[in-house]
Order: structure tokens, then C-alpha cells, then sequence
């Protein structure tokens, strides 16, 4: 167990350098996963908006509009603004639409918000019934009939939740596990990507190399070694993880969901471990390995709608991330409400863990052999006294 | 002068030189705003209809077909029921007037919102008034506020403090203690502060040209546009420079760290900045905003990204003088500071 000894020195050796940087990814596992934690029913709630309206003169119009919108539990803010001040508060997110109106009566009021996106359709959508409906019950005398006005209003379409059988958890559960797993497997990514490849470097620098080939060491348990060194610090990586992830998960969770959650991620695993490995043997440059995790991880990160839903990433980036294991993962957590749903993406994994550890053993074939030839042409006998 | 000019070369000319530092400073910026682009093109697009299945015999079936909004499926029964469970529709209008959906999104509030209005529409006919459909009631003002924008000025908010990696070179070319060429250099007549002076300036002008660089790619190449304002910009993206090398200058200096352990260092703590900045998605940047709304006001790359945003968006200047003192001043201490631990000394041994 030589090896894998040097292998753990070499890790508390540099865990300056290694800490800091595990520390801070840790600390962002737990961000992205707490920023998408959610209620946990089965009862259907509408999108509740926070909207801020601003008007010169509180009028009727403003009144009924800003009542009908409290009654739909959407929270209302009255204050005078400009449009410039109304863009700044939805830029920093205070609310999500805001409703314009001017001093003059002819001048339509304006609904600001990204028009682009859902919420911003349904601000302008609701503004744009409430005042129609309005103008239907506008009496001969041109008040309003405010009672039938308000009646109609109340009326809602009934909305059930079609919640399976098989079902274990709820939506809303599932949405804080696919966001804490997926910043769990993004940071997870980015860490074995980082150290794995420089603990291998380590194993092949002059010297190290050297008196590890000519040590009556079998090759076969020396391979052997490096992995359960890698495997040992992919596993910690990930149990660590899955800890901080299940703070954010356990109030929406039930235990069967759980466990289904933690056998996706044990492939994932897998995978990460493969992937660490090929970067291992393809690159021993330093910068080149810091480069390739930081890119890989966060690169991939992206395509696969791990920070974002997989539904607004576009379609032609998803058909991309559809080559790499992340993709299958996420969609796992996201169907992780029925365990059916999940196997295939599961089993997409082990395939890809399979394909990786075949190229990393490919690849370590030619490395070795590659670094094998130059060293005995060059260097290793001198190196060794011969 | 001739000294500084040529020590201001020299800096440049080994930052060129060394391919690490030309990938961190260009090609990675380049590639991660490329990917973001890419990534959340579709997300700029208008709101997609939303796929719903309408029952056989719904009284709205017809009128559902007409609204632009809904993408109306053809089916019934339990193939609605198995598109409703493999994601593929949102929801289905049963006959018997409910709507049956997954969860409690934007998207199934807005297919309530439809069903409701039907419904109240049928109300209001039904007491002998009537809707008019041909009046517009409301203008619609748009607000740039997709994720793309806020992602990318998050992204150049760090990238801005990527002359971060400038900074600690420069610490590790005179600390005796930290490199063997600072250890040869310190035995040779070269002025320390004109040496670093000469780094500082020629790190601003790298940092700031590569931020312009992406404020240009973005601008031509994915037609995002934060050059609105010019002028501001280009002083904010000043500071933010100075600021960066500030912070690399003072990690460097403040402790015997190898080079090897604050690079990472610094690329994960500007992940982390910018993470909370929104560059991972608005969600964590709401997390942060109302659990530690301070950690955001004082967050560099949030105070830079806002600014780019506001700016070159909104075209608004709050906040713009405040946080540029603040990166200025902020700079000129870590400067300071990193000097005090910079100032010559013996080592008994290197």
C-alpha cells in the first residue's frame, strides 16, 4: 500500500492548497442548492407575484386594480416612480412587473416587465383582463357596477394536481433536489477534476517516475493503487456533498425519494471518477489540468441545465449535452418521483462509466508506453546510476 | 522614467509570454461568455406556447384552438395522461371544467389564468354584457431582464477582476522568498517600487483592454450590447482592473503561499462572487439578496456586474460614482498594505 500511502501524504502535503479551494466550492454547493428550495404540497398555488404600482393620483381605476390584484395574493406596492426608477427595482428583483399608470386619463397604463418571459406575459395578462372586464361593467352613468365587476372577477378555474400513484414526494420536493444535486454534482465535477489530474501529476514527475519503475512494485497494484487513491478522494468528495445537499433537501424529501436520489448520484459518481481519470492521463501540465476543470466543469455545468431548468436551455445545446453523463443525471432527478422514470437515465450512466473507464485505461496504455520510451532513450538510465 | 517604461515592457511582455495567464485573461473569458450565450440563446426567444391537451367535448375546446398562447394536442384519455407525466404538455382541460396539471409553475398559473378567463367571459355574456376584444387596455413595456443579460454582466464583472492573476505574478517577480527568479532579482539594483508601479500600470492596461475585448465580442459578435455608455464603462471597467490587481497584489504578498495554490484560489473565490452575482442563475443571487443582503452590496464582482448592467441597460447612473470610489479607494489600501508587506528584509535563508 506504498502507493496509496504517498498518494494520501501527497494530498495532506498540499491540503493548503486543496482546503481553501474545497472550502469555497462547498459553500457554493449549498448557495445553489438553497436558492431553489420550494414549498412542499400537493395543492395547486398560482404564481404569486410581488408588483409595485405607481400613480400621481390614487383614482378609482388604481384602487379596483391594485384590490383585484391583492385578492389574487399577488403583493402590491403603491409608490410614484419613473420608468427608469420601475426598471431599476424589477433589474434588482424586488418585483417582478411594475404597473405605470399617468395623470391622463388617455394615456394607457403601462405594464413593465420581461415580456419575454412567463411572468411577464401573465403581469400584462392580468392587467389586460381586469381592465376589460372593467370596461364591461361600466354603467350608463359611467360608473362602475363594482359588485357583479368584482364577482365575475372571483370566479376560478379549479385546478387539481395529478399526483400518480406510484408518486413518492412532491413537484415542489423535486425542484430542491434537481437544484442542491445539481450544484452538488457541478462542484463535484469541478473539484475531482482539479485534484485527482495534480495528485497523478505528482506520480510522474522525474525522479518520483523513475524510482517507482524500477522499485520491485507490480504495476498491476500500483494502477491499482492510484485508483483507490482517486476513488477514495472522488467518494469523500461526494459523501461530503451529499451531506451539505441533504441540509437543503430533508424538509422536502421523503426516505424512498432519497434513496432513489442517492443511487443516481452513486452513477454520476462513477462517472466523475472515470472522467477524472482520463484528464489524468491526458494532460500532466498544471495549468493545463487547472484550465481543463474549470472549463469542463462549468462548461458543462451550463449546457446541461445545472444552474438553470433544462427546458430553457436551447434545444440545440441540449442535443450537445446529451454526450455527457450530467445531462442524464439531472433528467434523473427531475423524474425522481417514480423510480420507472429514472432507471434509464441511471443506466445511461453506467454506460458512460463503462465507455470512460475503457478510455482511461486505452489512454493510460499509451501514456505509459509514451513515457516509458522517452525516459529509456533519455534520462533513466543516467537518472538511476547505470 | 526610461526605468519604468522599461520595466512596464518587461511586465508585458512576460504576461504575453506566459500562456497560462493568456488563457485565464482571453481564451477562457472567451470561451465560458460563448458557452453562456449559446446556452441561454433560447431563453430570449418569446415565451413558448405552452402544450396542453383539451378532453373531447370541453366546452372551450374551439376557443382554446384560437388563443396563440396554448399549443392544443389532439389527445385523450390516457395518452393525455402519459404526456401530462412525461413533461410533454402542462396540463389538460378536462370536460368536466377542471384543469389538471403537474405542479404549481408560471406556466400552469397561465393555463388557470385562460381557463379562468373563459370562464368569466361566459359569466359576463351570460348577463347580457359584452367584452371588447378590439381595444387595446394596456401598453407593454419590456425590460431586458432575462437571464442572459444577467448572467453575462456577471460574468464580466469577474472577468473584470481577472488582473487578479496579474497582481500575484507580479508579488511573485520580487518576493526573495516565493520564487527563485524573485530570489535572484532581489540581489540585483532593481527598484522595487518602480517595478511594481511599472506592473500595477501595465496589469490595469491588460485587464481593462481584455474586458473591453469581451464588451466588443459581446457587442458584435452576440449583439448584447454594454458599450451604451462608452465612457462610464470604460472607467468603471478602470476600476474594476485596479481593484483586481489590488486584491492579487495583496494575496500575494500577505502570506508564503506557492503560486500554485492561489491561482485556484482566486479562480474559485471569483466563482463564488460571481455566483452570487447571478452568473449561476437569478435563484442563488435572490437567495443571497434576501438572506445576506450585505454580501451582495459589498461583493466586487456584484458591484461591478450592476453597474455594467445598469448603465449600458437601464441607462441609469445610481450607484455608479459610489462604487467606483468604493473599488478606487478599496485598491489604493490593498496597494498600500501590499507595499508594507513587500518592503525589503533579509531572509536568513531562500
Amino acid at each position: 500500500m506504498t502507493v496509496l500511502k504517498t498518494y494520501m501524504k501527497l494530498l495532506v502535503k498540499n491540503s493548503y492548497a486543496v482546503l481553501p479551494f474545497f472550502v469555497i466550492f462547498m459553500v457554493l454547493s449549498v448557495l445553489i442548492g438553497q436558492g431553489v428550495g420550494g414549498g412542499s404540497t400537493q395543492v395547486f398555488q398560482a404564481t404569486r407575484m410581488d408588483v409595485v404600482i405607481s400613480s400621481s393620483s390614487e383614482n378609482a381605476l388604481v384602487s379596483d386594480f391594485a384590490t383585484w390584484l391583492e385578492s389574487q395574493g399577488h403583493t402590491v406596492t403603491h409608490t410614484m416612480m419613473t420608468e427608469k426608477e420601475a426598471r431599476e427595482e424589477i433589474f434588482l428583483e424586488r418585483v417582478q412587473a411594475a404597473y405605470l399608470f399617468s395623470d391622463t386619463e388617455t394615456e394607457l397604463p403601462v405594464v413593465l416587465a420581461d415580456q419575454k418571459s412567463g411572468a411577464g406575459y401573465y403581469a400584462g395578462a392580468m392587467a389586460e383582463t381586469f381592465f376589460r372586464f372593467r370596461d364591461a361593467y361600466r354603467l350608463e352613468d359611467g360608473t362602475i357596477d363594482r359588485a357583479s365587476l368584482f364577482e365575475v372577477l372571483s370566479q376560478e378555474m379549479k385546478v387539481e394536481i395529478d399526483a400518480p400513484e406510484d408518486t413518492d414526494g412532491t413537484e415542489s420536493g423535486v425542484a430542491t433536489v434537481v437544484g442542491s444535486m445539481s450544484g452538488a454534482a457541478y462542484v463535484l465535477l469541478a473539484v475531482s477534476l482539479s485534484v485527482l489530474p495534480l495528485v497523478n501529476e505528482a506520480f510522474t514527475r522525474p525522479g518520483v517516475f523513475e524510482r517507482s519503475v524500477t522499485a520491485p512494485y507490480k504495476v498491476n497494484k500500483r494502477v491499482f493503487e492510484l485508483y483507490l487513491g482517486s476513488g477514495i478522494v472522488v467518494f469523500v468528495s461526494a459523501a461530503a456533498l451529499f451531506g451539505l445537499s441533504f441540509i437543503t433537501m430533508y424538509h422536502y424529501i421523503t426516505p424512498s425519494h432519497l434513496g432513489r436520489v442517492a443511487v443516481n448520484y452513486l452513477a454520476y459518481v462513477l462517472c466523475v471518477l472515470a472522467i477524472g481519470n482520463i484528464v489524468s492521463n491526458l494532460t500532466r501540465n498544471r495549468a493545463a489540468i487547472s484550465a481543463i476543470s474549470t472549463v469542463f466543469s462549468l462548461g458543462l455545468s451550463f449546457v446541461s441545465g445545472a444552474f438553470v431548468p433544462q427546458e430553457l436551455v436551447s434545444e440545440s445545446v441540449l442535443k450537445v449535452s446529451k454526450a455527457f453523463p450530467m445531462y442524464y443525471y439531472i433528467r434523473a432527478n427531475r423524474n425522481s418521483l417514480v423510480w420507472e422514470d429514472m432507471v434509464p437515465d441511471i443506466l445511461t450512466q453506467l454506460i458512460f462509466f463503462a465507455v470512460y473507464v475503457g478510455v482511461a485505461i486505452v489512454l493510460q496504455r499509451f501514456a505509459g508506453r509514451a513515457r516509458k520510451t522517452i525516459k529509456t532513450t533519455t534520462s533513466l538510465a543516467s537518472d538511476i546510476g547505470a | 522614467m526610461r526605468r519604468f517604461c522599461s520595466h512596464m515592457a518587461l511586465n508585458a511582455k512576460m504576461s504575453f509570454k506566459d500562456k497560462s495567464s493568456l488563457f485565464w485573461s482571453f481564451i477562457y473569458p472567451i470561451l465560458l461568455l460563448t458557452l453562456m450565450v449559446i446556452a441561454f440563446s433560447g431563453v430570449q426567444t418569446e415565451q413558448k406556447p405552452i402544450a396542453v391537451a383539451v378532453e373531447p367535448g370541453h366546452p372551450f375546446a374551439d376557443v382554446f384552438r384560437q388563443i396563440k398562447m396554448l399549443d392544443v394536442k389532439d389527445v385523450n384519455g390516457d395518452e393525455a395522461f402519459t404526456l401530462l407525466r412525461d413533461k410533454d404538455i402542462d396540463g389538460i382541460y378536462r370536460v368536466d371544467g377542471v384543469l389538471l396539471v403537474r405542479g404549481s409553475g408560471v406556466n400552469e398559473t397561465i393555463l388557470r389564468e385562460i381557463g379562468s378567463e373563459l370562464t368569466k367571459v361566459s359569466s359576463v355574456y351570460a348577463a347580457g354584457r359584452s367584452l371588447d376584444f378590439t381595444k387595446r387596455y394596456v401598453e407593454r413595456g419590456d425590460q431586458k431582464e432575462g437571464m442572459l443579460y444577467v448572467t453575462l454582466s456577471a460574468s464580466l464583472g469577474m472577468f473584470a477582476l481577472y488582473g487578479y492573476f496579474s497582481g500575484v505574478l507580479i508579488v511573485h517577480h520580487m518576493q526573495a522568498n516565493l520564487s527563485p527568479l524573485a530570489a535572484r532579482l532581489s540581489t540585483t539594483p532593481i527598484s522595487r517600487i518602480s517595478y511594481v508601479t511599472a506592473g500595477l500600470v501595465s496589469g490595469v492596461a491588460m485587464s481593462s483592454l481584455q474586458t473591453i475585448g469581451l464588451l466588443f465580442y459581446l457587442k458584435w459578435v452576440w449583439k448584447v450590447d454594454y458599450l451604451a455608455d462608452p465612457w462610464r464603462t470604460l472607467l468603471l471597467v478602470l476600476a474594476a482592473s485596479f481593484f483586481g490587481i489590488a486584491i492579487g497584489l495583496f494575496i500575494g504578498a500577505s502570506n508564503k503561499w506557492p503560486l500554485k495554490a492561489k491561482v485556484p484560489l482566486g479562480v474559485a473565490l471569483m466563482l463564488l462572487l460571481s455566483a452570487a452575482s447571478g452568473m449561476m442563475g437569478p435563484p442563488m443571487r435572490l437567495f443571497i439578496e434576501n438572506k445576506l443582503p450585505w454580501l451582495n452590496r459589498y461583493n466586487p464582482v456584484n458591484m461591478i456586474s450592476r453597474t455594467i448592467y445598469r448603465l449600458n441597460v437601464i441607462g441609469s447612473t445610481t450607484e455608479f460614482t459610489e462604487n467606483i470610489l468604493i473599488l478606487f479607494i478599496a485598491g489604493v489600501v490593498l496597494c498600500v498594505a501590499s507595499l508594507l508587506f513587500m518592503r525589503k528584509r533579509q531572509f536568513k535563508s531562500l
